[in-house]
């Protein structure tokens, strides 16, 4: 888990701010921004591509991306960051869109067991394997939702602001995605039997 | 059912170090920088009787210089033509395009067991650990192997490799310019052998690169990508580490351009240095007038007088001065001091606190009858007297000062006369000002005249042709690329240039009226170190650049080169859109790498 995931302080969002403003007058002063989001964003891309090579292309277009789009760039009293991710996830997503290739899902093993713990699934093997393919049947938003609060231990009020929602909204979003892999898993078990261990 | 996601369990960890190999600032500027140049509007043609080229004199600056070479390869991104993509797809992916004509390997032996540093004849080397290779079951190789090696370092030894020089960035295509491409593998009794898992091999592939030299002070920023052939694209692997190692004398260094602009240069300086010696001779002649020194007050009871007949008059018994010279001297210091007298007749004289140390001095001296004494002018103010009784002497540094009435009544006069002087400098001040404004503006004419001579000249250059503004000027320099080969195969260190865009849509036929509707095409530029590879057909888009001259060919169907030279790349007309391209046939059968390089020369 890297480290950009710690709350931001509005003191520290306004400070970046003024970086931000500095960077919009003249790109040199990206620099310092680069430098600070340059290893989470690699981190994120990676998870979701498992490929080193890939992950240096695709950082390359986000931050190509975010430095010829920052004089567009608007404070909201969302953090940079998130706005930063944003754009990787959708670079990510376009890749795997035009590649025609299966998106990744990284995920820890001792993650996955948070995860059966919070949909208050039993222990087991063949749990981990059913909860992995309900995760396949998920939609895109919804295995983002899951990796980034359960695989990537995000708080809900940066999951909010990288996807555009409310923070009460992300909540509720996510517990209805662990309420549909439980109907998955039920499903997959087949009727009347119980989960296998 | 098929998977939607690929859910990897517990997959590998990146380091810091890792991660950081990708982190490159400069790289992503440049890139912002070179895109900035879409959003540009197209600049118009050249107007008739105007430069056929675009001159970054006009843009001006080294930081315009640094960037227009980013400018070369605009960046609208061309749609993938399906036409195109099957028509490469159904050639080799590497098409070296004369099957007789291959560079040579240069093949060195060594002891996988010790591994060993092989030095090339251009300087570069492979550093082979020990132990490195495998053999296709996995098995440590021993004994002796045989290493293989060869380089290619410009657009002829990419067009005859057939390596192809684009890449595929995450769907986006790039152009690759290189800084030098390596080809290596192994082999132990003919079978061929791989580096073993973990083991590398440290290259440093030494080359030359020509950059704009206004970007002479920076470090050139590749990056070292490896030919996945089976993939058909390249891989990134690492940031080259280049180390610049000196400049290469270049043939073209001194062209007719510069050698005006040189001259132009030196005329401005003899001229400024002719004003400034006017100005210096004009203030020598109205000379500066000299301030009055303000008389000191006494500000102490330590305050003493003396007499002016006491003081002697020496001078330095130097050997080398005749008896004449000497007499000479002494009568100057005897006059000297009678001005002395004459000045500070009736002055009191104290202590300066310049002379720390004189009451350590004069504690020393207690008790010395003083047999002599000299007083040195330092300045306006300070003077030194010496105090001798024999060998002994007492230095101190003393001011001339004034009490009571003789203070009122000096500083009086001194009023009066900083009155006078102060008029005399502002006369002399509108007399300097008045001539510095005429030699202005004599010189200013003179200066324009030289720009005048200058422009002409250069004029008279473009129009030959022959011009060449020195802030476009390229560099030659010699570099040595260091990066880690993991694998054999083939190794380039590069730099993605944004892709090409469609500047005509072009058909393509000879000057016999043969057509090509379908043939493998090649473009160069001169300011970049790559060879684009593209599929010559009807309407088909071609890309070239408007800074520096092109080359373009094809292979004929016989084996001869078709050229369409710069010169008539030159004479294209853009607006219309389309252009058909006609192209020369070397009549002749392509037989050696030397012979294509005779042809490719531009």
């Amino acid at each position: 888990m890297d480290k950009s995931n710690k709350a931001v302080s509005e003191e520290a969002i306004q400070s970046e701010w003024e970086q931000i403003k500095a960077a919009q007058s003249d790109p040199t002063h990206f620099r310092p921004i680069y430098n600070k989001y340059y290893p989470p964003i690699f981190r994120f891309v990676f998870r979701r591509t498992v490929d080193e090579a890939l992950t240096a292309d695709l950082c390359s277009q986000v931050f190509l991306k975010a430095l010829q789009k920052i004089a567009k760039y608007e404070f909201k009293g969302v953090p940079f960051s998130a706005w930063l991710y944003r754009i990787a996830s959708n670079e990510v997503a376009q890749y795997f869109r035009e590649s025609a290739k299966n998106r990744m899902v990284s995920l820890e093993t001792e993650h996955l067991d948070h995860l059966r713990e919070e949909m208050e699934q039993e222990q087991g093997p063949q749990r981990r394997e059913a909860m992995i393919k309900a995760l396949d049947e998920l939609r895109d938003v919804e295995v983002e939702l899951i990796e980034m609060r359960f695989f990537e231990k995000r708080p809900f009020k940066e999951i909010a602001d990288i996807l555009g929602l409310t923070e009460s909204n992300a909540k509720i979003k996510t517990y209805r995605t662990l309420e549909k892999m439980k109907k998955i898993i039920l499903r997959n078990s087949g009727p009347g039997e119980a989960p296998s261990l | 059912m098929k998977n939607k996601y690929k859910i990897i369990v517990d997959p590998p960890q990146l380091s810091d170090e890792q991660i950081a190999r990708h982190q490159d600032f400069d790289a992503l500027l440049a890139q912002v920088q070179a895109d900035g140049a879409t959003s540009a509007p197209e600049r118009s043609e050249p107007s008739a009787g105007r430069p056929r080229r675009r001159w970054l004199y006009y843009l001006g600056g080294a930081t315009a210089a640094a960037l227009v070479g980013l400018f070369l390869y605009q960046t609208e991104v061309v749609a993938p033509n399906q036409a195109d993509q099957t028509y490469f797809a159904a050639r080799p992916f590497i098409d070296p395009p004369f099957k007789q004509i291959k560079a040579s390997y240069t093949q060195k032996s060594l002891d996988a067991n010790r591994g060993g540093i092989f030095e090339y004849a251009n300087g570069s080397k492979l550093i082979v650990p020990a132990a490195a290779f495998v053999d296709e079951q996995g098995g440590i190789v021993q004994g002796e192997v045989d290493i293989r090696y060869r380089e290619f370092h410009d657009y002829v030894d990419f067009f005859l490799s057939g390596i192809p020089m684009r890449y595929d960035s995450a769907g986006t295509l790039y152009q690759l310019e290189s800084a030098g491409m390596i080809e290596i593998y192994a082999e132990q009794d003919g079978r061929k052998i791989n580096v073993a898992p973990g083991k590398e091999i440290d290259v440093e592939l030494v080359s030359e690169m020509r950059i704009p030299a206004a970007e002479r002070a920076q470090v050139p920023s590749f990056n070292v990508y490896q030919l996945d052939t089976e993939a058909r694209n390249w891989v990134y692997h690492a940031k080259d580490a280049i180390e610049v190692v000196d400049e290469v004398e270049d043939p073209a260094a001194t062209e007719p351009a510069e050698e005006a602009d040189r001259k132009h240069q030196e005329s401005l300086a003899d001229l400024r240095q002719q004003e400034l010696r006017e100005i210096q001779g004009i203030e020598a002649e109205i000379p500066l007038p000299v301030a009055p020194v303000r008389p000191e007050r006494a500000t102490s009871d330590d305050v003493f007088d003396f007499d002016f007949n006491d003081l002697s008059a020496s001078v330095t018994a130097d050997p080398d001065r005749t008896p004449n010279e000497l007499q000479a001297a002494l009568a100057a210091e005897e006059q000297r001091l009678r001005e002395l007298r004459q000045q500070y007749a009736g002055t009191l004289w104290q202590i300066s606190p310049n002379s720390p140390d004189y009451q350590q001095q004069q504690r020393a001296a207690d008790n010395i009858n003083w047999e002599d004494m000299q007083l040195r002018r330092l300045n306006n103010r300070d003077y030194e007297l010496t105090l001798i009784s024999g060998e002994t002497q007492l230095k101190m540094i003393i001011n001339p000062v004034l009490s009571g009435a003789d203070y009122d009544r000096a500083i009086q006069e001194f009023n009066q006369q900083f009155e006078v002087y102060q008029q005399a400098v502002t006369a002399r001040e509108a007399q300097l000002a008045d001539a510095r404004a005429r030699l202005r503006e004599f010189y200013e004419a003179e200066r324009q005249q030289a720009e005048l001579a200058y422009r002409e000249e250069i004029a008279a250059l473009r129009s030959r042709g022959l011009d060449r503004e020195a802030s476009e000027k390229m560099i030659t320099r010699k570099i040595i690329n260091r990066f880690r080969a993991s694998s054999f195969g083939i190794w380039n260190c590069d730099r993605p240039l944004p892709p090409f865009v469609a500047r005509v849509k072009g058909d393509f036929k000879d000057d016999d009226n043969h057509e090509y509707d379908s043939h493998t095409a090649f473009l160069v530029n001169q300011n970049r170190n790559t060879v684009a590879r593209f599929h010559a057909r009807p309407g088909a888009p071609v890309s070239f650049e408007t800074q520096s001259d092109n080359l373009m060919w094809l292979v004929t169907p016989d084996n001869k080169i078709a050229l369409f030279r710069p010169e008539k790349f030159r004479k294209i007309n853009r607006k219309k859109g389309d252009y058909t391209f006609v192209l020369n046939v070397i009549d002749k059968a392509i037989l050696s790498e030397e012979y294509v390089r005779r042809i490719l020369e531009f």
